[in-house]
Protein backbone atom coordinates (compact mmCIF):
# COMPACT_ATOMS: atom_id res chain seq x y z
CA UNK A 1 0.00 0.00 0.00
CA UNK A 2 2.46 2.17 0.77
CA UNK A 3 4.78 1.63 -2.32
CA UNK A 4 1.09 2.58 -4.62
CA UNK A 5 0.61 5.57 -2.43
CA UNK A 6 4.84 6.50 -3.43
CA UNK A 7 4.23 5.63 -6.98
CA UNK A 8 1.12 7.49 -7.29
CA UNK A 9 3.13 10.60 -5.51
CA UNK A 10 5.66 10.26 -7.67
CA UNK A 11 3.15 10.32 -10.91
CA UNK A 12 1.82 13.21 -9.49
CA UNK A 13 5.18 15.37 -9.52
CA UNK A 14 5.92 13.25 -13.00
CA UNK A 15 2.92 14.77 -14.49
CA UNK A 16 4.11 18.52 -13.53
CA UNK A 17 6.60 18.49 -16.40
CA UNK A 18 6.08 15.42 -18.35
CA UNK A 19 4.16 17.28 -21.56
CA UNK A 20 7.38 19.16 -22.27
CA UNK A 21 9.61 16.84 -21.66
CA UNK A 22 7.84 14.08 -23.67
CA UNK A 23 7.48 16.58 -26.35
CA UNK A 24 11.74 17.10 -26.35
CA UNK A 25 11.90 13.19 -26.24
CA UNK A 26 9.64 13.47 -29.26
CA UNK A 27 11.16 15.67 -30.92
CA UNK A 28 14.93 13.61 -30.31
CA UNK A 29 13.17 11.02 -31.79
CA UNK A 30 12.60 12.30 -35.17
CA UNK A 31 15.66 13.99 -35.44
CA UNK A 32 17.26 10.45 -34.74
CA UNK A 33 15.53 8.76 -37.38
CA UNK A 34 15.96 11.80 -39.63
CA UNK A 35 19.48 12.04 -39.70
CA UNK A 36 20.66 8.83 -37.81
CA UNK A 37 23.04 7.65 -35.26
CA UNK A 38 26.09 10.40 -36.04
CA UNK A 39 23.67 12.60 -34.37
CA UNK A 40 23.12 11.16 -30.99
CA UNK A 41 25.58 13.11 -28.98
CA UNK A 42 23.90 16.06 -30.08
CA UNK A 43 20.53 15.02 -29.24
CA UNK A 44 21.35 13.39 -25.82
CA UNK A 45 23.13 16.99 -24.78
CA UNK A 46 20.01 18.66 -26.10
CA UNK A 47 17.70 16.40 -24.08
CA UNK A 48 19.87 17.17 -20.97
CA UNK A 49 20.31 20.84 -21.71
CA UNK A 50 16.09 21.26 -22.17
CA UNK A 51 15.20 18.68 -19.20
CA UNK A 52 17.49 20.56 -17.02
CA UNK A 53 15.73 23.72 -18.01
CA UNK A 54 12.55 22.31 -17.32
CA UNK A 55 14.07 21.06 -13.70
CA UNK A 56 15.49 24.61 -13.38
CA UNK A 57 11.95 26.01 -13.73
CA UNK A 58 9.65 23.73 -11.80
CA UNK A 59 12.64 24.41 -8.60
CA UNK A 60 12.05 27.49 -9.15
CA UNK A 61 8.66 28.68 -9.75
CA UNK A 62 6.81 25.92 -8.13
CA UNK A 63 9.42 25.30 -5.03
CA UNK A 64 6.25 25.31 -2.03
CA UNK A 65 4.71 21.87 -4.18
CA UNK A 66 7.67 19.94 -2.92
CA UNK A 67 6.62 20.67 0.55
CA UNK A 68 3.35 18.37 0.02
CA UNK A 69 5.14 15.32 -1.09
CA UNK A 70 8.41 16.51 1.85
CA UNK A 71 4.86 16.21 4.23
CA UNK A 72 4.23 13.03 3.00
CA UNK A 73 8.01 11.52 3.32
CA UNK A 74 9.14 11.94 0.07
CA UNK A 75 12.52 13.95 -0.64
CA UNK A 76 13.11 16.44 -3.40
CA UNK A 77 16.48 14.51 -4.43
CA UNK A 78 14.19 11.38 -4.53
CA UNK A 79 11.58 12.58 -6.41
CA UNK A 80 13.72 14.31 -8.81
CA UNK A 81 16.35 11.01 -9.16
CA UNK A 82 12.98 8.73 -9.66
CA UNK A 83 11.54 11.30 -12.19
CA UNK A 84 14.37 11.70 -14.10
CA UNK A 85 14.91 7.86 -14.53
CA UNK A 86 12.02 6.93 -15.73
CA UNK A 87 12.29 10.02 -18.27
CA UNK A 88 15.87 8.80 -19.55
CA UNK A 89 14.50 4.94 -19.87
CA UNK A 90 11.75 6.91 -21.74
CA UNK A 91 14.20 8.88 -23.86
CA UNK A 92 16.03 5.61 -24.58
CA UNK A 93 12.72 3.72 -25.63
CA UNK A 94 11.88 5.95 -27.98
CA UNK A 95 15.51 5.98 -29.42
CA UNK A 96 16.04 2.82 -30.28
CA UNK A 97 11.85 2.32 -31.54
CA UNK A 98 12.75 4.72 -34.18
CA UNK A 99 15.46 2.38 -35.41
CA UNK A 100 12.93 -0.23 -35.94
CA UNK A 101 10.59 1.87 -37.99
CA UNK B 1 5.07 9.32 25.83
CA UNK B 2 5.68 12.96 25.33
CA UNK B 3 8.06 13.81 22.69
CA UNK B 4 10.41 17.15 23.24
CA UNK B 5 11.83 19.13 20.37
CA UNK B 6 14.54 21.59 21.41
CA UNK B 7 16.67 24.19 19.03
CA UNK B 8 19.20 26.21 20.00
CA UNK B 9 22.82 27.58 19.59
CA UNK B 10 21.59 28.79 16.78
CA UNK B 11 23.24 31.07 14.00
CA UNK B 12 21.88 32.59 10.76
CA UNK B 13 23.70 34.79 8.76
CA UNK B 14 22.41 36.28 5.51
CA UNK B 15 25.76 38.52 3.34
CA UNK B 16 27.44 38.84 6.63
CA UNK B 17 24.15 40.50 8.07
CA UNK B 18 22.99 38.39 11.59
CA UNK B 19 19.09 37.40 11.54
CA UNK B 20 19.23 35.22 14.26
CA UNK B 21 22.49 34.41 16.80
CA UNK B 22 20.64 33.33 20.08
CA UNK B 23 18.08 30.86 19.92
CA UNK B 24 16.24 28.42 22.26
CA UNK B 25 12.96 27.27 21.69
CA UNK B 26 11.31 24.11 23.05
CA UNK B 27 8.12 22.35 21.83
CA UNK B 28 6.90 19.41 23.76
CA UNK B 29 3.40 16.95 22.97
CA UNK B 30 0.49 18.41 24.80
CA UNK B 31 1.77 22.21 24.23
CA UNK B 32 1.10 24.74 21.84
CA UNK B 33 4.25 26.94 21.73
CA UNK B 34 3.60 30.42 20.04
CA UNK B 35 6.08 32.12 18.26
CA UNK B 36 5.32 35.88 17.82
CA UNK B 37 7.70 38.98 16.11
CA UNK B 38 8.22 41.71 14.28
CA UNK B 39 8.21 41.47 10.21
CA UNK B 40 11.77 40.51 9.10
CA UNK B 41 12.70 39.29 12.75
CA UNK B 42 13.91 35.64 11.64
CA UNK B 43 10.20 33.68 12.54
CA UNK B 44 9.77 32.10 9.10
CA UNK B 45 13.59 31.55 8.72
CA UNK B 46 13.51 29.86 12.13
CA UNK B 47 10.80 27.53 11.37
CA UNK B 48 12.69 26.23 8.49
CA UNK B 49 16.15 25.93 10.61
CA UNK B 50 13.91 23.66 12.99
CA UNK B 51 12.09 21.76 9.94
CA UNK B 52 15.18 21.41 8.42
CA UNK B 53 14.92 23.19 5.04
CA UNK B 54 16.89 25.63 5.89
CA UNK B 55 20.89 25.36 6.84
CA UNK B 56 22.03 28.02 9.24
CA UNK B 57 25.48 28.44 10.05
CA UNK B 58 25.04 26.70 13.30
CA UNK B 59 22.00 24.84 15.46
CA UNK B 60 21.01 21.95 17.48
CA UNK B 61 18.24 20.22 17.29
CA UNK B 62 17.42 17.56 19.62
CA UNK B 63 14.44 14.93 19.64
CA UNK B 64 14.11 13.44 23.52
CA UNK B 65 17.80 14.46 24.23
CA UNK B 66 18.97 12.97 20.77
CA UNK B 67 20.75 15.17 17.85
CA UNK B 68 18.68 15.33 14.29
CA UNK B 69 19.89 16.95 11.62
CA UNK B 70 17.16 16.74 8.98
CA UNK B 71 13.79 16.09 10.81
CA UNK B 72 12.21 16.97 7.43
CA UNK B 73 12.97 13.37 5.96
CA UNK B 74 10.88 11.65 8.83
CA UNK B 75 7.44 12.54 7.90
CA UNK B 76 6.12 10.80 11.30
CA UNK B 77 8.39 13.09 12.98
CA UNK B 78 7.29 16.52 11.29
CA UNK B 79 5.20 18.60 9.29
CA UNK B 80 5.50 22.16 8.02
CA UNK B 81 3.01 24.24 6.73
CA UNK B 82 4.77 27.36 4.50
CA UNK B 83 2.88 30.49 3.92
CA UNK B 84 2.43 29.89 0.76
CA UNK B 85 -0.33 27.15 -0.79
CA UNK B 86 1.88 24.02 -0.68
CA UNK B 87 -0.88 21.58 -2.45
CA UNK B 88 -0.39 21.25 -6.19
CA UNK B 89 -3.41 22.81 -7.55
CA UNK B 90 -4.51 20.33 -9.95
CA UNK B 91 -5.17 17.81 -6.96
CA UNK B 92 -8.52 17.02 -6.08
CA UNK B 93 -9.92 16.62 -2.27
CA UNK B 94 -10.45 12.90 -2.62
CA UNK B 95 -7.31 12.66 -3.59
CA UNK B 96 -5.41 14.87 -0.88
CA UNK B 97 -7.38 13.59 1.86
CA UNK B 98 -6.00 9.69 0.78
CA UNK B 99 -2.44 11.04 0.80
CA UNK B 100 -2.84 11.83 4.46
CA UNK B 101 -4.89 8.83 5.35
CA UNK B 102 -7.77 11.10 7.02
CA UNK B 103 -11.47 10.58 6.48
CA UNK B 104 -13.27 13.12 4.65
CA UNK B 105 -16.68 12.81 6.41
CA UNK B 106 -15.11 13.68 9.75
CA UNK B 107 -14.16 16.89 7.88
CA UNK B 108 -16.97 17.92 6.36
CA UNK B 109 -19.05 17.22 9.47
CA UNK B 110 -16.85 19.86 10.56
CA UNK B 111 -17.17 22.62 8.10
CA UNK B 112 -20.25 21.78 6.35
CA UNK B 113 -19.48 24.40 3.57
CA UNK B 114 -17.17 21.35 1.82
CA UNK B 115 -19.96 19.10 1.41
CA UNK B 116 -20.36 19.62 -1.87
CA UNK B 117 -16.06 19.87 -2.71
CA UNK B 118 -15.04 16.33 -2.22
CA UNK B 119 -14.68 16.25 -6.17
CA UNK B 120 -13.23 19.69 -6.11
CA UNK B 121 -9.52 20.25 -7.18
CA UNK B 122 -8.14 22.53 -4.45
CA UNK B 123 -7.47 25.43 -7.52
CA UNK B 124 -11.35 25.54 -7.05
CA UNK B 125 -11.44 26.81 -3.48
CA UNK B 126 -11.53 29.82 -2.16
CA UNK B 127 -7.86 31.12 -1.00
CA UNK B 128 -9.78 30.75 2.63
CA UNK B 129 -10.80 27.43 2.09
CA UNK B 130 -7.70 26.65 0.23
CA UNK B 131 -5.77 27.43 3.57
CA UNK B 132 -8.53 25.65 5.64
CA UNK B 133 -7.34 22.54 3.86
CA UNK B 134 -3.71 22.98 3.86
CA UNK B 135 -3.97 23.75 7.51
CA UNK B 136 -6.56 20.96 8.56
CA UNK B 137 -4.41 18.10 6.81
CA UNK B 138 -1.07 19.10 8.97
CA UNK B 139 -2.54 19.31 11.53
CA UNK B 140 -4.23 15.91 11.81
CA UNK B 141 -1.20 14.21 10.40
CA UNK B 142 0.48 11.63 12.04
CA UNK B 143 3.85 13.63 12.86
CA UNK B 144 4.59 14.24 16.44
CA UNK B 145 5.36 18.14 15.85
CA UNK B 146 3.64 20.14 13.65
CA UNK B 147 4.90 23.41 12.58
CA UNK B 148 2.30 26.36 11.64
CA UNK B 149 3.85 29.01 9.69
CA UNK B 150 0.51 31.86 9.63
CA UNK B 151 -2.25 29.32 9.69
CA UNK B 152 -5.19 31.69 9.76
CA UNK B 153 -4.17 34.02 7.37
CA UNK B 154 -6.99 34.38 4.76
CA UNK B 155 -9.63 32.75 7.22
CA UNK B 156 -12.75 34.25 8.45
CA UNK B 157 -13.46 34.32 12.51
CA UNK B 158 -15.25 31.20 12.69
CA UNK B 159 -13.09 29.13 10.70
CA UNK B 160 -10.22 30.26 12.92
CA UNK B 161 -11.97 29.54 16.11
CA UNK B 162 -12.47 26.01 14.34
CA UNK B 163 -9.31 25.57 13.80
CA UNK B 164 -7.83 26.27 17.12
CA UNK B 165 -10.18 24.42 18.33
CA UNK B 166 -9.07 21.48 16.14
CA UNK B 167 -5.69 22.67 17.26
CA UNK B 168 -6.70 21.98 20.98
CA UNK B 169 -7.86 18.90 20.32
CA UNK B 170 -4.68 17.38 18.72
CA UNK B 171 -2.70 18.81 21.12
CA UNK B 172 -2.98 15.46 23.16
CA UNK B 173 -1.18 13.44 20.78
CA UNK B 174 1.41 16.10 19.32
CA UNK B 175 3.18 19.27 20.00
CA UNK B 176 2.63 22.72 17.94
CA UNK B 177 4.44 25.29 17.05
CA UNK B 178 2.45 28.24 15.80
CA UNK B 179 3.71 31.41 14.30
CA UNK B 180 0.63 34.21 12.76
CA UNK B 181 0.58 38.17 12.72
CA UNK B 182 -2.82 37.77 14.23
CA UNK B 183 -0.76 37.09 17.72
CA UNK B 184 -4.19 37.25 19.68
CA UNK B 185 -5.03 34.57 18.31
CA UNK B 186 -2.15 32.88 19.21
CA UNK B 187 -2.00 34.31 23.02
CA UNK B 188 -5.22 32.91 23.34
CA UNK B 189 -4.38 29.23 23.22
CA UNK B 190 -0.54 28.92 23.48
CA UNK B 191 0.59 27.08 26.45
CA UNK B 192 4.21 28.71 25.87
CA UNK B 193 5.18 32.00 23.82
CA UNK B 194 8.42 32.99 22.34
CA UNK B 195 9.12 36.35 21.29
CA UNK B 196 11.67 37.01 18.51
CA UNK B 197 13.17 40.59 18.70
CA UNK B 198 17.08 41.49 18.47
CA UNK B 199 17.50 37.84 16.72
CA UNK B 200 16.63 36.29 20.44
CA UNK B 201 14.24 34.08 21.38
CA UNK B 202 12.60 35.47 24.51
CA UNK B 203 10.34 33.76 26.76
CA UNK B 204 7.38 35.86 27.31
CA UNK B 205 4.67 35.68 30.19
CA UNK B 206 2.25 38.90 29.63
CA UNK B 207 1.17 41.44 27.30
CA UNK B 208 3.90 43.86 29.50
CA UNK B 209 6.79 41.68 28.18
CA UNK B 210 5.56 41.98 24.62
CA UNK B 211 5.22 45.55 24.85
CA UNK B 212 8.07 45.79 26.32
CA UNK B 213 10.33 43.91 23.61
CA UNK B 214 8.79 46.09 21.08
CA UNK B 215 5.95 44.11 19.46
CA UNK B 216 3.33 45.73 20.41
CA UNK B 217 2.21 49.06 22.05
CA UNK B 218 2.75 49.76 25.45
CA UNK B 219 -0.49 51.02 27.17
Amino acid sequence: MQLLKRLRLLSTFYQSFFAATFLMSLVCAYLFYYYGVHVLKILILFKVFTTLIVAGYINNYKHPNFLYFLNLGLSKSFLWISTMLVEFILFTILLLLTTHI
Amino acid sequence: MINKLEIDSVQLQFNSKTILSDVYLKCETGKITGLIGRNGTGKTSLIRIIYGTLIPNHKSIRLNEQNIQTPYKREELISYLPQSNYIPKQLRLKRIFSDFELEYSFFESYFTDFKTKYNSTINQLSGGQRRLVESYVLIKSNSKFVLLDEPFSHLTPLLIESIKELIIEEKVNKGFLITDHLYNHIVGINDDLYLLANQKTHLVKNMQEIASLGYIKEE
